[in-house]
């Protein structure tokens, strides 16, 4: 006999809503059904305005990856106004981007081992991410909506003792990610219960083109950072880091080890601070023309925004296309034939950001 | 060797003190140079109104004809970007937070600045009419009715 259960809009695994349609035969999965848009904000059309405002209007598309929102935001608008950002204010606004993978991962690790019920490990992934949102609010005075990107560069600049405590920082945060890593690389009970949990073949990930940590997990390089490189990763070189395995574990460990590639990359870009002019906007000549976009890459895949202006400090239009869009069409099949107390688990590895996907 | 960690961490946090603050009780010391409000010098602004134009939140309104500027608190979003496009510098943020609130919380700021447009304006024309009527001094400037301050 079959039955239909309504998963969520309110449920605990996810701390946004999403409802999932679930037709069940005993305790498997037969047939679901995604419904999103419980959070839709009509942001793209409130983007027709200043494009300076523009800039803090993106923050609040998504709150977990502001500043790659508002970078995305900023690199499109400046496309169509053919501007150079000048090169400090380059490398502040990629130090800050790491950092936001950092914080963003730490909390998708966190509510990871949460779903299976490991809470004490997850409180302290969050303790650990208390100590990334305190740089942010030293350096940017805000602990997630920073507002330093503007069109043009950015407002805040990292002084040489600023640059010192954050490479200070780097060395606390590694030794407890490296703590975090043997944790859960070491526990039976994760692995157990995340291992062979909802597989994506890579055929499967090519051909819905899912993106970030859920394509790399199954085999899929693709990173943008790596394909089509913006800012400072023209310079600072960044390998994707693939797991072949495809399941929970995979998509897990692919974020715990990018949370080493992005100290990694912290590290190399503090020193090219110094001797940097002390210059941190760009004033543009000309007002918003022709149409531009630019890609970002933000904690949880692919962020993609399009610019089209009017020679009028009014935007024309802005679309926005984020991650967890690209990779909501993922969850059905995965969850389809799999134990319903499997569909937490593996909706809470795509790392979902339902303010994403409904902007 | 995971539950050894594990226990090693149990064991430490047992007898170390509490990771977290006592937080009603013991306020959150914010680091140097947090962006929380904004306050305006009334002797600087020229009430030009870009403030206004600039905010993204809507919570500032330029009273011209009252020389008065309007400021929502609790509708601000700390953004920043009035004081970076402020002529005359008239705008500073401040470091510390305003507790959350159901209201608006508005605050007044009243203008006192000689070379503001508006005030300059308003002074020449009442010395035209002390002159016009005969050297009798005129007050200064015509007081604008107050509003209910909170």
């Amino acid at each position: 006999m079959r039955s239909t259960i309504q998963f969520g809009p309110q449920h605990p695994v996810w701390i946004e809503p999403l409802r999932l349609k679930l037709t069940m035969d005993g305790e498997i999965v037969k047939d679901a059904d995604l419904e999103a848009g419980y959070v839709h904000k009509g942001l793209e059309k409130k983007f027709e305005w200043d494009y300076n405002k523009g800039a803090y209007l993106s923050e609040r598309v998504c709150a977990i990856c502001t500043q790659h929102h508002s970078t995305c935001f900023c690199l499109a608008t400046e496309g169509t106004m053919n501007l150079e950002i000048p090169r400090r204010a380059q490398i502040i606004r990629t130090i800050m981007l790491e950092l936001e993978r950092l914080h963003s991962h730490f909390l998708a690790i966190g509510l990871t081992l949460e779903s299976i019920g490991f809470e004490n490990l997850f409180m302290l992934c969050f303790r650990d991410r208390e100590a990334v949102l305190d740089v942010f609010e030293r350096t940017t005075g805000n602990r997630i909506l920073h507002g330093i990107n503007i069109v043009g560069g950015v407002t805040r600049n990292i002084g040489p003792e600023m640059g010192k405590e954050i490479m200070d920082f780097c060395d606390d945060i590694e030794k407890r990610a490296h703590d975090l890593e043997q944790m859960i690389l070491k526990s039976y009970t994760i692995k157990q219960r995340m291992q062979g949990v909802g597989v994506m073949s890579e055929k499967l990930a090519r051909d819905l083109c899912v993106v970030g940590p859920v394509a790399r997990g199954s085999n899929v390089p693709y990173d943008v950072r790596h394909d089509a490189p913006y800012l400072m990763y023209r310079e600072v070189k960044v390998t994707p880091i693939v797991e072949t395995g495809g399941d929970c574990w995979a998509r897990s460990i692919v974020r715990v080890r990018e949370l080493f590639q992005s100290i990694d990359i912290i590290r190399q870009l503090v020193p090219m601070l110094e001797g940097t002019p002390d210059e941190l906007f760009a004033k543009s000549k000309v007002l918003p023309e022709g149409e531009s976009f630019a890609r970002v890459e933000p904690p949880r895949g692919e962020l993609f925004y399009y610019v089209r202006g009017k020679k009028s400090k009014d935007l024309d239009r802005v679309k926005i296309r984020t991650s967890t869009y690209a990779n909501g069409p993922g969850i059905v099949p995965l969850i389809k034939g799999s134990h319903l107390a499997d569909v937490g688990l593996i909706t809470i590895t795509f790392d979902p950001c339902i303010g994403c996907f409904d902007r | 060797m995971a539950m050894r960690k594990i226990l090693e961490n149990i064991v430490k946090n047992a007898v170390s003190k509490p990771y977290t603050s006592n937080y009603p009780f013991t306020p959150y010391e914010h680091f140097p140079g947090t962006r929380a409000d904004v306050t305006w010098d009334g002797t600087k602004c020229i009430l030009c109104g870009l403030c206004q134009r600039s905010c993204p939140a809507e919570c500032i309104v330029v009273h011209k004809e009252e020389t008065k500027i309007e400021y929502m608190n609790t509708q601000c979003i700390r953004c920043g970007y009035c004081v970076r496009v402020c002529p005359t510098n008239t705008i500073s943020q401040n470091e510390v937070y305003t507790k959350p609130s159901r209201e608006k919380l508005t605050v007044y700021t009243l203008v006192t600045n000689e070379n503001a447009p508006i005030i300059k304006k308003r002074k020449a024309e009442a010395l035209k009419k002390s002159e016009e009527a005969g050297g009798k001094p005129v007050p200064e400037k015509p007081e604008p009715a107050k509003k209910p301050e909170k």
